[in-house]
């Protein structure tokens, strides 16, 4: 019975082809989840209309 | 009216309480069915210590992050100030939140204009609320196993499911349209909590919500999590992880300029996504698609 021996690293044998990575760039947009975007919520307190600073009026942002 | 006020959201419980003697009102609508009794369990609370003076000078810690118009964080690890400039008052005036460790003590100074007179007394203005109880929510889900997704839930025959996508991708559109169909009942068209729980996810409402504003404070276990696309027919269509990853990272409510927390919430998304399909749910504005989901095609039975 004769084992059976894997190549060498760096042999080339058993090896799949090079592949250039791929960049993936995710763009996060801090508006859209850090509680920045207004909610449009009654009441004058600033808490409430962080959007004011900036004329924000829009909901579900 | 209550002296202090217990805002429970995704059985996380902020519990704020003013000077003494002062109620603190909350009268937002959405809000409502998050107010909770003081003695109700929750898995964690957290006091918010309420003061009508000065925010204390914040400048000696450097600035973290600046939203630009918003809120900004001062500070490191051991201490955290968020600052909110006032809409009105003298230059520099800000409302400050002074956060120990992840939001574990938290105290807020405001102006005395929060407090408002009416016939039956004085009363504060309820000042945790949106954006501070995201934020505060933010620390407390990373360390407690959850996260903010911007997204909006149903439970369909029981089942929870969450639809995610950024401003305009149809999150209050799909609530509404599917809002009435049997065995749907809307949980929020906005922003949905999920936990890990058990061996799964639970979903959870908040008082966060969209244009339909719906803002219920339920809670049913997450069996698919839809990442939405609106097109000409209704299609599901199951998403590798690292495309899952890529379409929802942008829609979770993660501080990226936190690494210890930051780290604590990927971890936690890691889980979801082992535990949870993730499909993108193509869908046009009619009842129809209600019909797709109820099929569940990601189940295995």
């Amino acid at each position: 019975m004769s084992a059976r021996r894997e190549p060498a690293p760096g042999s080339g044998r058993g090896k799949s082809p090079y592949r250039r990575p791929r960049l993936r760039i995710i763009d996060l947009q801090a508006e859209e989840v850090l509680g920045i975007g207004c909610k449009g919520l009654a009441g004058d307190a600033p808490f409430a209309r962080p959007c004011n600073s900036n004329n924000c009026r829009q909901l579900g942002t | 009216m209550r002296a202090g006020l217990d805002l429970t959201i995704a059985d996380l419980s902020l519990a704020v309480r003013g000077p003494e003697g002062l109620p603190i009102a909350e009268d937002e609508p959405a809000y409502q069915e998050f107010l909770t009794d003081p003695a109700a369990a929750a898995e964690d609370r957290v006091t918010v210590t309420v003061r009508l003076d000065p925010p204390p000078d914040a400048t000696d810690l450097p600035v973290r992050f600046d939203s630009g118009t918003a809120w900004r964080l001062r500070g490191g690890d051991g201490e955290r100030v968020l600052e909110w400039p006032a809409r009105e008052g003298p230059e520099g005036w800000w409302w400050s939140a002074y956060l120990t460790g992840w939001a574990e003590a938290v105290t807020v100074h405001c102006p005395a204009e929060q407090v408002r007179t009416q016939a039956d007394g004085h009363s504060l203005r309820n000042p945790v609320r949106y954006p501070l109880d995201q934020l505060l929510l933010m620390y407390r889900l990373a360390a407690r196993g959850g996260l903010i997704v911007h997204a909006a839930s149903v439970a369909l025959d029981g089942a929870g499911l969450a639809f995610a996508g950024p401003s305009g991708a149809g999150k209050s559109t799909l609530a509404a349209q599917i809002q009435g169909a049997p065995g749907v009942e809307p949980i929020t068209d906005d922003r949905t909590i999920l936990r890990l729980r058990g061996d799964g996810v639970r979903l959870w409402g908040t008082p966060w919500p969209g244009e339909g504003q719906i803002a219920r404070n339920r809670d049913a276990p997450l069996d698919a999590l839809c990442v939405l696309r609106q097109g000409p027919t209704h299609r599901l269509r199951r998403l590798v992880r690292p495309e899952a990853l890529a379409r929802l990272l942008p829609v979770i409510s993660i501080p990226w300029f936190e690494p210890a927390v930051t780290d604590a919430a990927l971890a936690v998304l890691a889980e979801v996504l082992a535990r949870v399909p993730v499909l993108e749910l193509e869908f046009t504005p009619d009842r129809g698609v209600v019909d797709v989901l109820r099929e569940r095609p990601w189940s295995p039975s």
